[in-house]
This record gives structure tokens, sequence and C-alpha cells, in this order.
């Protein structure tokens, strides 16, 4: 204990006075960041299609009171690279729907979660997060709009399952799917979905929350056969605000097809690790999926030319089956006939997962 | 991150002092909420403590002016210890307001006891994690249990020291702990465990001031790393410290929070990625020569300058802005991991969050060149 002189504390005997009523106490703060004008546009954005209320994940951010006990949390997370999971090391090619967060936005968040936490100015405080509109679709009406035959019960004493269903499109004819969506029953047990096309080993799309509709690049398509059925693996998991009770789910699958045929196909390649790929004929790579079955520590594709450069076409850190992912690339990426494909994967424990690749003709 | 937390308040006083917001002298003492026994919680409203469940109760911090080895100093200004003529080092430090005669009577606002009706006399006491810096010329870190801290010195050629601190960085008797001096080990990478090769008992003096260990005599720099329990069958933390030179009790190294300087942006790329490339140098001289606590100084400058850096992204050659915006991202991520690690003197993870930062920096000057 210090005892000062009086006359030193004159200015501070009247602050302190002025506390009578504590209108804008806080923990002490150290940074110029608050909640209200620059944390939560970033986790509306970028957060927010799961950390909302009734999403998948355990708690909302989307609210200063919801997200500021997460502050250590959300920052331990942030610098681990664990959140936002995106996975992609960005040295290498050029991704569609960029989930990482920038230099300032990771640089504002971290600041803000050591730094107090603080609120900001009530009055700048942003709008109440909306409840999806349960009834449409970012693309607009679908051409085949399929949705589970039954109600999937995920019951009181289950945290966690995996559903696999078969849904019949009835087509008459042949038709190519121009883009496709998912609609989950309930946002707050959807982990993730899979869809295949025949026998399941062509993945149409996959779907984990918050992802875009999956929309091919233009002129391209995937054939659908008249009377084709469509594969859905989907991974329900509760948070522990549904524990102890039962809930129920009803997922929505959107297809679009084009106008014409006049596309190009687009098939898929599975490459293992240790079976590298060689192209019979010049192709396009337009996409990849990871197929996971335990999380990873690395996990890339690299392109081998016929005049033996190498060229990566994706490299993915500490990927996790937990959020299966196509990664669409910005611009397609030319295989030409004779070059090869090569996985490679870093784990402490073996594994073998494989990439599959969306290509088309040229 | 606790030094971190000191120079946030030291920016926050610089703003306090500019003339904009001199009118509004207010904001040098807040109101907060913590516990009796643990000081570290500090909470925006009342509720109960997230460590023992106690009643949070209301007090009133502003902040000082202290030296970094006379802790009785408290000035309002920034200035010389009038002891030491050391430079002072901004703290910040809890108020009461106590009756003279009757000490159970205590407030966070001036007024009369309601015994005696004296005025009540205001007084201040030391706040946990105000002072990191080394009492005996050695390193200060932190524990990882955020409570006790520690200084190693190298006083003599073969000698190494251990003194252990509160949070308040007030020394403890060292007889309640245990701990080695380890000077070579091996990573066993079937058992995933270290092994020790070489160490030495620390043993605590008769008095309990210090721990030591007579390590033999080598030649500067001496790497030992300490490895010393605080809780009776817990766990033993580690502590990397490299001694480029004799520790000289009256050297002090200069407070942390008195060399931070005000971050001056270049306008143009080139000159913020030669800029980041300068703080690079700055850190690497900090990492090698283990003075780990020191180092979240330059790499939050450095990150600092890569997020102004990131608005003229646009403007680098295109088939560089992806790899750019990686580089820019890893160092943000690895400067606040130096800045973590760095309290806790591990070299272990100091190290890797090197790794990190550097490969950014070489990336962004890559871009640049």
């Amino acid at each position: 204990m210090k005892l000062l002189g009086r006359a030193a504390f004159i200015p501070l005997i009247v602050v302190a006075l002025g506390f009578a009523v504590p209108v804008w106490a806080h923990k002490p703060t150290v940074t110029t960041f608050t909640y209200n004008k620059d944390i939560h546009p970033i986790f509306d954005a970028k957060c927010g299609s799961c950390h909302r209320s009734g999403g998948v994940a355990p708690m909302s951010l989307l609210t200063y009171r919801e997200a500021f006990p997460w502050a250590v949390s959300i920052k331990n997370e942030v610098l681990n690279l664990a959140m936002p999971p995106w996975f992609v090391d960005e040295r290498v090619g050029a991704f569609k729907h960029r989930g990482a967060l920038s230099a300032k936005e990771m640089d504002t968040i971290v600041d803000w979660c050591l730094g107090g936490s603080p609120e900001g100015d009530p009055a700048t405080s942003p709008p109440s997060p909306l409840s999806d509109d349960a009834d449409s679709w970012p693309l607009g009406s679908p051409d085949l709009e399929l949705a589970m035959p039954f109600a999937f019960e995920l019951d009181a004493d289950s945290s966690e399952a995996v559903e696999e269903l078969v849904l019949a499109t009835g087509l008459g004819a042949d038709r190519t799917l121009r883009a496709i969506d998912f609609k989950p029953g309930s946002a707050n047990i959807v982990r993730s979905a899979t869809m295949t096309l025949g026998d399941g080993s062509e993945p149409l799309a996959t779907w984990v929350p918050g992802q875009a509709p999956q929309v091919f690049p233009s002129g391209i398509g995937w054939r659908v056969p008249a009377g084709a059925e469509i594969r859905l693996r989907l991974h329900y998991k509760k948070t522990w605000l549904d524990e102890g009770s039962a809930v129920t789910d009803q997922s929505t699958l959107a297809l679009y097809f084009h106008e014409s045929d006049a596309v190009k196909l687009v098939t898929t390649l599975s490459v293992k690790v240790g079976s590298p790929h060689t192209m019979g004929k010049d192709a396009e790579l337009v996409a990849l999926v990871p197929e996971l079955e335990t999380p990873v520590d690395a996990f890339s594709a690299d392109l081998v030319l016929p005049d033996g450069s190498r060229e990566a076409l994706i490299r993915l850190y500490q990927p996790s089956p937990d959020w299966p992912r196509k990664y669409w690339l910005a611009e397609p990426v030319r295989l030409p006939s004779g070059s090869r494909v090569e996985v490679r994967v870093t784990a402490s424990e073996p594994a073998t997962p494989a990439m599959l690749l969306d290509i088309v003709s040229r | 991150m606790i030094a971190r937390v000191v120079a946030g308040l030291l920016i926050g006083m610089l703003c306090v002092l500019s003339p904009s917001a001199a009118q509004e002298n207010e904001i040098e003492a807040q109101l907060v909420w913590t516990c009796p026994v643990h000081r570290d919680v500090t909470e925006s409203e009342a509720g109960n403590c997230e460590f023992c469940e106690g009643e949070l109760i209301q007090t009133l911090v502003q902040q000082a002016w202290s030296c970094p080895i006379h802790s009785v100093i408290s000035e309002r200004a920034p200035g010389k210890c009038p002891i030491c003529a050391r430079d002072l080092f901004l703290i910040t430090e809890e108020v009461t307001f106590a009756c003279p005669m009757h000490p159970e009577v205590s407030a966070i606002a001036s007024g009369s006891c309601p015994i005696c009706n004296m005025a009540l006399e205001p007084s201040t006491s030391s706040r946990p994690h105000q002072n990191h810096n080394p009492q005996h010329g050695g390193m200060f870190f932190m524990a990882p249990d955020n409570w006790h801290h520690l200084e190693g010195t190298y006083p003599e050629e073969g000698v190494f020291r251990v003194y252990l601190y509160n949070n308040f960085s007030e020394p403890l008797n060292v007889k309640a702990f245990k701990g080695r001096a380890v000077l070579k080990e091996v990573f066993d990478k079937d058992t995933k465990r270290t092994r020790e090769l070489l160490a030495y008992p620390l043993l605590a003096t008769s008095d309990g001031t210090y721990l030591e260990a007579h390590i033999g005599s080598s030649d500067l720099p001496r790497e030992v790393t300490a490895k010393v329990r605080f809780e009776r069958n817990g766990d033993f933390d580690r502590f990397d410290f490299i001694f480029a030179d004799i520790s000289v009790d009256a050297e002090i190294i200069a407070p942390t929070a008195t060399v931070l300087g005000e971050l001056v942006i270049p306008e143009s790329p080139a000159g913020i990625a030669t800029a980041i490339a300068e703080r690079n140098v700055r850190v690497r001289e900090l990492v090698t020569a283990g003075n780990f606590a020191q180092i979240y100084l330059a790499a939050l400058d450095a990150k600092n300058l890569a997020v102004a850096l990131e608005r003229h992204v646009e403007e680098a050659p295109a088939e560089r802005r992806a790899s750019l915006n990686w580089a820019l991202r890893q160092l943000v991520r690895s400067a606040w991991l130096l800045d973590d690690y760095g309290d806790l003197g591990n070299k272990e993870k100091v190290y890797m969050a090197y790794d990190l930062f550097d490969e950014a920096v070489e990336a962004i000057r890559s871009v640049y060149e």
C-alpha cells in the first residue's frame, strides 16, 4: 500500500465524485475497437452463417452480450486458424467463395478480444439478425426441388448421426445441371451434406453451413440422366443447447438445369495418395473436393506437366472431415494430355485420403 | 499478452495526454469490478469471480508512473525515479478512500467516515502484472498459471539463479518451490518426450531469496532452461534463458513501456515493406538473444505495418496478390503468437512463432524487392 501526497489527488477526488453512478463502468480497455463499430460487421459476414441464434454453432456471436464472454476462445480459434474453417494455403491457386479472414479482420478481432472487448456506442448497435426466409432460394425458384421424403429424428439420447438416403429425381429425360443448392430443415443440427449421383462415387456438391449455392462456371454442367437418383449424405450433430431433446430435420435440395444441352460436361476423377493419375487427353480442372476420413496436418494436389515441371493445384492446412467442401477454382486450370496429378498427405496417424477432381474435356 | 496490455495502457495514456483529450480527465480513472482475492479479474459488471465464485467488488483504477525497481514510486506524470533516477514507466493502480482512524472503512469515492466523520483519504495499491521488469539484471517471464513470475540471472560464470515473484512482482520465498536447471536435452520422437541429458538441481538459499544451480563453466552465451514446479504434484513449467553476458544487478534493462515509440507508417507500399523488414531484424535479435519478453514491441509494430500494407494489395502485381494476402495475415497471426509466447519465455514456442513470422516477412519482401 502506497500513500500519496494529498495534493496529487485533488484532480482524482473530483473525478471520483463523478462516479457515484457507474454509467460507463467497464473492464480496463486498451483497444480502440468496439463490438458495435468494428467487430459485428466481421462476425456478421464471416461467422454469422453458423454463429447465429438457431445456427449450427453452439453460440451466437451476433450480439454483444452473446459474443463478449467468448473473447478468449475466439482469439485462440482465430490465431490457430481453426475458425473460420477454410484451410486453404492461399499462396497456391485462387478459389471462389474465399472464407479466410483478412489480416485487418484477424488483427481487429484479436485486439478486441485481448483489449477488454468493449461494446461501443449502443446507438450504433447493429440490427438484430434476421431469421432466414424459409421459403426463398437465393438463385430463385428451382427447376426441381427435392425434399427428404421423411423427417429424420435425432433422438433425445443421441448427439450425432450420419444419415444416407436416396432421392429420386423422376426426370423423364436427361438434363444438364447448372447449379445446386441445399437448405437444411433444422439449421441447428445439420453440420454438412454431400450430394452424389448414381452409385455415390461422383459428388455433385457439398454443403456446409453458410455456403453459397454451387453454380457451375458458365458453359459447364453435370449430366443428370433420366430417372437418376441422388444420394444424400447428412451429418447431424447437436450442440449442448439441444442435449436431451429430440430434433427432427427435413432438408431440401434445389436443382437448376441448363436450357440447352450444348454445354461441356463435368466428370469426376478420384486420385489417391501414392496413385498418381496420368491424363489421357486434355482437360480443364474446375473444382477439387478433399475426401477425408480423419483430420490430417496437410493435404495437397500437384500437377506434374509432361516437361517435368510441377505446379501446385491446392494445399490444405489441417483440413477436417467435419467441413467437407468443394473448392471451386476462380479460373479453370488446364490439365494437358500426358500430365500427372499427384496428391500428398501429412498426418500423424496413417491416412489415405482421396482428392476428387471435377474436370471437363477440352 | 500482459506486456501488450501494459503497452496498450500506455497508448491509452498517450491519447489522454493529447490536447484534444486533455479536457476529458476522467478517462484517467475507471470503475471496474474485481475479485478481492483474484485481482486479475476485472469485469464490466457485478457478478462472481470466475476462479473462486466469490462476489466481485467495485474498485477504481487509474494510471500512474512508477519506477521499474522502486514500486513505491507512483507519480501522476512521466519522469525520473526520485530514488534511482531511472525513467518511470506506466502502470495502473487501484485507488481507495480510507479513514485515517478506522482502517476498516474503505470506499471507492471520497467522502467522510461513517464512524468518526473524518474526511476519507485516498490511497493507492498495486494491481497485478504491472511490472514485468527484471529486478536483478536478468530475464523476467510469467508462468503459464498467470500468477507466478520468475527471473533468471547469470551473476557469475557457472552460476544460474532463479528469483520467484507473485503476480504483483513481489519477491516470493523460494523454499516452497522445486526446480532444476537443464543444460542438455533431446526430443525422443518415439515416446514424444523430451529426455534430459544434463541437469542440475536448483537449490534454495538459506534465506529463501533465490534458487541457485552451479552449472559449470562454459563460453558465453549460456543457454539454460529452468524447469520449475509451482504447485505440489503439479507439472514442471519450462523457461528458456539465453545469457549473452554476465547479469549485473545494478544494470536494469530499460523498462519495456518507455521504449514504445509512436509508429510512423510510410506512405509507399515498398516503404512499409522495408519498415516491416527492419522490425524483423529487431525481432530476430531479441529471439536470438533470448530476450523474449521484449519481442512484442517490434512484433506488434510489424503487424500494424502489415495491416496498413493490406490497403495497398490491389496495387501489387495481380499474380502476387494471393500470396501477399496470405503473408500479411500470417504476419499478424505470428506477431500475436510472439507476444503471447514471449511473455511465457518458452523457447520452443517462440521459435515456432518466429519461423512463421520470418517466413511472412520474407514473402512480403519478395513482392517489393
